[in-house]
């Protein structure tokens, strides 16, 4: 052999001793030697039901565990994870604590293998790409102090076993809210912040919340909405009344809720006392 | 998020080396732990570190996985110097791999769990195993909590007042699941 291929043969001798593997109960982690940008080499769990074999990556991507973030609010971020999904045709299911698995299954053990190359490629990617700055750091900034403001107003006039901050609605936590208000279990208010760092995405924000408002009635729960709040943040820079009015005018129109200026904020008080 | 290289432990090593290797003290005996941190899967409890020579405050972090209590971490950290965990234990979760491209190879860049994770002159995140973990009879003794955290004090140069063993202990969650299933794939229906 000459150096080169001496290099190669022992390129694909260290590149085969990153896969080991640990015994999990009835399934195995399969370590491999994909990688994410955080230097974690991805796991991912063999598991055999009846003439099934499945490799799912155990919960950890939603769980954290490689330290990654899992935030679908992002839209990028839900688009590549769809893309993804699609490409490799990767399904998902939740574990009773309802954490996000996900998995590919096939019959045969021949397939085994390719479906832990595109479980762990999947993995490796969406972990990876979860460290992406996809919004810009101002309306990111924006976003973070608004809701910390409007969060920490609430929970001053409204006693801490009633209400929930950033809370889903429906049981598959798609819908959600800045805010929740139930004091009884039949009777809920639902609140959302409106902010941006420009009018561009203040009005994003109005459409969002005037999508979660109407989806919020088509679940099993709508019949319990007492009260829809939008809570405008009158201090962002991309409040300019003259381009946001007619959006937010549609808003409360649209989906009969009710807009509370941030600086008219003490109106909150009465209005969440059902 | 851990940080892979943390400017602050670079700058500043001199500290860094003298928060971990000099003699610390903790004078709680018994650890409960019964409330969710920041993330809803973990249980978290943190307890005061005293270091005998710096006046800093030292926080070791308990976590503990809900599903399952053989999944926990141990962390150090010092907020006055850096909010980022100067020295952490993981019983198990993820492989590590230590980016020293230049002096190590690639198949003994990765270190699997259980393991410590310090930080280098550079500020870099390196994971290890000690011999203990390496054994595996040893190791399997380790998965016990209670033993792991005199490992964690042994490693992190904490003496114990009075010499006397701390005591962990986890309440129960009112969730119905079996706490030291370590295969995450079991009771689970993929259709």
């Amino acid at each position: 052999m000459n150096t080169l291929e001496t290099l190669y043969s022992d390129i694909v001798t260290t590149f085969g001793n990153l896969w080991s593997f640990k015994t999990r109960g009835k399934s195995i982690e399969i370590i491999t030697p994909f990688a994410t940008t955080n230097h974690r080499f991805i796991s991912v769990f063999l598991t055999i039901q009846g003439n099934d074999f499945i490799v799912t990556d155990g919960g950890w991507v939603e769980q954290g565990v490689y330290d990654n973030n899992f935030n679908l609010d992002e839209d990028c971020y839900k688009k590549i994870i769809l893309h993804y999904q699609n490409v490799f045709s990767i399904k998902e299911t939740k574990n009773i604590a309802k954490t996000t698995y996900f998995y590919k299954k096939v019959n045969s053990s021949v397939s085994v293998a390719s479906i832990v190359f595109d479980m762990s490629n999947f993995i490796s990617t969406i972990v990876s790409l979860s460290f992406v700055e996809y919004t810009e750091k101002e309306e990111k900034e924006t976003k973070e102090r608004f809701n910390k403001k409007a969060n920490f107003y609430l929970s001053q006039i409204v006693e801490k076993e009633s209400i929930k901050f950033n809370a889903p609605i429906d049981d598959n936590k798609k819908i959600k809210f800045s805010a929740i208000v139930n004091r009884t279990k039949s009777e809920l208010i639902l609140l959302n912040y409106i902010t941006g760092s420009s009018d561009y995405y203040f009005n994003n924000c109005i459409s969002k919340t005037n999508m979660m408002f109407e989806m919020a009635l088509k679940t099993k729960h709508s019949r319990f909405i007492r009260k829809k709040i939008s809570i405008i943040d009158t201090d962002a820079t991309g409040y300019i009344p003259q381009k946001v009015n007619p959006f937010l005018n549609h808003l409360s129109e649209n989906t009969k809720s009710i807009e509370v200026n941030w600086n008219q904020r003490e109106r909150l008080q009465e209005l969440l006392n059902i | 998020m851990g940080k892979e290289i943390v400017k602050k432990f670079k700058d500043d090593y001199s500290t860094y080396n003298l928060l971990l290797k000099e003699t610390k003290s903790i004078f709680e005996s018994v650890i409960e732990i019964n409330k969710t941190g920041n993330n809803a899967n973990t249980l978290e409890k943190i307890e005061n570190i005293k270091h005998n020579s710096l006046s800093n405050k030292i926080d070791l972090i308990i976590n503990i996985k809900v599903n399952n209590n053989k999944f926990f971490q141990f962390k150090l950290r010092c907020k006055e110097y850096c909010e980022i965990p100067f020295f952490r234990f993981d019983s198990d979760g993820d492989t590590h791999r230590n980016y020293l491209e230049n002096t190590t190879k690639l198949d003994a860049q990765q270190v699997k769990t259980p393991h410590f994770h310090i930080y280098n002159e550079d500020g870099l995140n390196i994971a290890y195993r000690t011999l203990s973990l390496d054994n595996e009879a040893e190791r399997k003794a380790l998965e016990d909590i209670n033993l792991c955290i005199c490992h964690f004090f042994k490693e992190a140069n904490i003496e114990l007042t009075n010499d006397k063993l701390p005591l962990i202990k986890i309440k129960g969650t009112s969730l119905d699941l079996d706490f030291s299933n370590e295969d995450p794939n079991a009771n689970m229906i993929f259709l």
